[in-house]
């Protein structure tokens, strides 16, 4: 099995939702705004109620905020 | 920076600021502990209490909630992570200790009190080696506090 890989464009949705901040983002989401910045750089990966409530806060579906990527 | 990073930060300077001269006069004075023991502790819990209190005065979110701010799921998993770096050290030096108590101090203690009084070799282990295992226990635990709390820092470290 590769190394997997998941990437996110939670920065890019911010900026498309009136430029929501991180701390506002976290906010809504019940986490530090340290957690958002680790989650935005991919160093840490959200649990899948996490990364549900981030999508849901865009209106988005769980796969357009998060693409799990598989190397080989 | 996190909240919880400050407090881990805080309660290492704090661990470092007591017990470092704290052990260094204990391996100086073995017989000198329990002056030393309260006075550390009363120390480490004074310096820990003055320094969150000032960084709860100086954070306004708990200023304005009146609660220090919850854990979330990315902060209770580096606390996992370093309470199991803190645990497997914890069981290393115990074991250490062990091996120490029980062999490597009679092994020492006993042939020099059987030099110094042949009948009772075993009762007359001096108090300094006794002691010696104690505050070597004693330093086991500190240790493992002090991995548990800079393995949280590097925890956020690598995450920022």
């Amino acid at each position: 099995m590769g190394k997997t890989v998941i990437h996110n464009c939670i920065r890019r949705l911010r900026f498309g939702a009136d430029e929501m901040t991180q701390q506002q983002l976290a906010d809504r989401v019940g986490i530090t705004r340290q957690a958002i910045i680790a989650i935005e750089k991919g160093k840490y990966f959200p649990s899948l109620e996490l990364a549900f409530r981030i999508a849901r806060t865009f209106n988005q579906p769980i796969e357009a905020v998060f693409q799990f990527e598989e190397s080989k | 920076m996190n909240y919880h990073e400050k407090s881990a930060w805080i309660c290492t300077i704090c661990l470092l600021a007591v017990y470092v001269p704290y052990f260094v006069v204990v391996a100086m004075y073995p017989a000198a502990y329990i002056a030393l023991f309260v006075i550390a502790t009363v120390f480490l819990a004074v310096l820990m209490g003055g320094f969150h209190a000032v960084m709860a005065i100086t954070t306004s979110k708990v200023l304005k909630s009146g609660d220090t701010p919850e854990l979330d799921e990315m902060d209770r998993l580096i606390e996992l992570k370093a309470s199991k770096y803190a645990g497997i050290v914890t069981g290393v030096l115990v074991l250490v200790w062990t091996l120490n108590a029980f062999i490597l101090i009679p092994a020492n203690a006993i042939p020099s009190a059987m030099v110094a009084d042949p009948g009772s070799a075993v009762a007359s282990i001096s108090i300094t080696h006794a002691l010696a295992a104690v505050h070597v226990l004693f330093l086991g635990f500190a240790i493992a506090n002090l991995v548990y709390y800079v393995s949280i820092i590097v925890g956020y470290r690598r995450l920022a």
